[in-house]
């Protein structure tokens, strides 16, 4: 369906290889798009939710007839368009009030999906004025054991993770601590899966505050963390779910070759704990192996020894021979 | 003031959390995972504003633990390496590999296809020739880096010996002919 552009100029190629498959991802961009019957309360929701997103997010103002669930080919298409792999799309109907559809693909093509139907919203402009900076990494937290039991609670984390974790960093400022995501959900999630009644399965919490470090007297370095609400507050309610294929999530969780961690060769951690490494030596040849010196040993030219016997005293010769065949002999 | 005695009733709380089942980190996401049991009769409970301060408290020590780990890692001072222009100084601490693994959104690039020339010039053992390595050159005499060719370049230096021809010496042992043999004609 889309045409494969020829770069014309080197601008447009470089464009073209940072949309095209890495070894190291770029940080995974989102698009929210409205449903034919998408209200005000859904607009606000998502904006709130893409106020945390930017810049990786764009925001679609045109309503659009999609049913995702029954056929996701129009996301798809805006996810190539944009190079999109996370999609929020919102709708209202009788049926399934105020909902929000986050889906993420994998090559375009839609991996996984689920629904969050908003049982209370409070949106960010009702929270006091507190500003965090656009584009901050914020703390992310789970809380709550039926996000490690339930599959489908699993998958929510894995997205929530993947939508608001933001760009990948190896160096972290300290002045970058921001804001902190809370998502919470009760229950231990001994529900089926396959029970169908998704009324049954608790609310997800999703709250966001600001932190606010205070100098504690009891430890210098570590400081006390104080919470302000700011917003937007969001009580879900788990809707359909849509797995992702074994197959394409096999794929999707492969990791390449140059980022797999090389095991080191040849040092191995003893039981007690030490590290001990082999090294293997070369063949040494014996022949020429270096052995202290001994000037007695050593070759001289013929006419010095001769000189050398000359001038030392007969008495003395004597001596002069045992100890130079003792040095012979320890040879 | 109101906020100092607030601060001052902050500054002697805790820093450290206490949980029966310990939580677990993700630091090169910034996140913690708690898996200790809620209480079920807030979380259930009609009364909001319970509920809340609940959540909000159970944030509150996540986030505590998190700086508390975060604060353990490395420190790294001064500018961040990479040449980025916008960071000069701050105190920065360096992040571990993250250890959540999160579906890809392309598939692993497969090698292309060597070209035609790229095969032939593989099994001539024919390598690209070296790039313009720029005008600077290293001067072991100097012992600095010296221009190749420009204002003030190398190829301009002066000779400093310069090859006297025998026949135009003459028998004073004086020297003939142009002297400015080898050096350099300023312009007008």
């Amino acid at each position: 369906m889309m045409r494969i552009v020829k770069p014309k100029n080197a601008r447009s190629k470089r464009a073209m290889d940072n949309r095209s498959p890495k070894a190291i991802e770029n940080t995974k961009r989102a698009l929210t798009v409205r449903g034919s019957t998408c209200g005000i309360l859904v607009q606000n929701a998502m904006t709130d939710i893409a106020r945390y997103k930017q810049p990786d997010i764009k925001k679609f103002q045109k309503r659009n007839e999609i049913h995702p669930f029954e056929d996701a080919s129009s996301l798809e298409f805006f996810s190539q368009k944009n190079d999109a792999s996370l999609i929020i799309f919102g709708s209202n109907s009788k049926k399934r009030p105020n909902t929000l559809t986050w889906l993420r693909t994998f090559n375009f093509q839609v991996l996984d999906m689920f629904e969050l139907k908003i049982l209370n919203y409070k949106a960010m402009s009702d929270f006091k004025k507190l500003t965090v900076n656009v584009g901050m990494k914020p703390l992310i937290s789970f809380a709550g054991p039926i996000f490690d039991s339930h599959p489908h609670f699993q998958m929510v984390k894995s997205m929530f993770l993947d939508f608001f974790r933001g760009e990948q960093i190896s160096m972290l400022d300290l002045a970058g601590l921001q804001y902190i995501i809370s998502v919470t959900a009760s229950g231990d999630g001994n529900i089926s899966v396959y029970s169908g009644d998704t009324s049954k399965l608790p609310s997800i919490n999703f709250r966001v505050y600001k932190i606010k470090t205070y100098k504690s007297k009891t430890q210098n370095k570590v400081p006390r963390v104080e919470l302000e609400e700011i917003g937007p507050r969001f009580d879900f309610q788990l809707g359909r779910v849509r797995e992702a294929d074994p197959d394409m999530l096999k794929q999707a969780m492969r990791i390449p070759k140059e980022l797999q961690p090389k095991a080191k060769k040849n040092v191995e951690t003893d039981l007690i704990g030490d590290k001990v490494a082999t090294i293997h030596v070369g063949k040494q040849d014996l022949m020429k192996l270096q052995t202290r010196k001994m000037k007695g040993l050593k070759k001289r030219r013929k006419d010095e020894f001769e000189d050398e016997v000359d001038e030392i005293e007969d008495v003395i010769i004597s001596d002069e021979e045992q100890p130079k065949k003792r040095k012979r002999q320890i040879k | 003031m109101s906020e100092n005695t607030s601060m001052q009733s902050i500054g002697t709380r805790p820093v450290t959390v206490e949980r029966a089942i310990p939580v677990t980190y993700d630091l090169g996401n910034l996140s913690v995972f708690d898996t200790n049991m809620m209480d079920s009769e807030i979380m259930s409970s009609t009364d909001e504003a319970k509920k809340e301060v609940y959540l909000q408290s159970l944030s509150r020590d996540s986030a505590q633990l998190l700086v508390n780990q975060i604060l353990a890692l490395p420190v790294v001072t001064g500018g961040r390496t990479g040449g980025d222009v916008n960071h000069t100084d701050g105190v920065f601490v360096k992040l571990p590999d993250p250890t959540t693994q999160l579906p890809r959104e392309k598939p692993i690039p497969v090698a292309k296809p060597l070209t035609k020339w790229e095969k032939f010039a593989k099994q001539k053992g024919i390598t690209p020739k070296g790039r313009n390595t720029g005008n600077l050159i290293y001067d072991e005499a100097k012992g600095e880096w010296v221009k190749k060719w420009g204002y003030k370049g190398k190829n301009q230096e002066e000779p400093w010996l310069v090859e006297l021809n025998e026949k135009a010496e003459n028998g004073n042992g004086e020297e003939s002919g142009n002297k400015s043999k080898g050096t350099k004609k300023s312009k007008k």
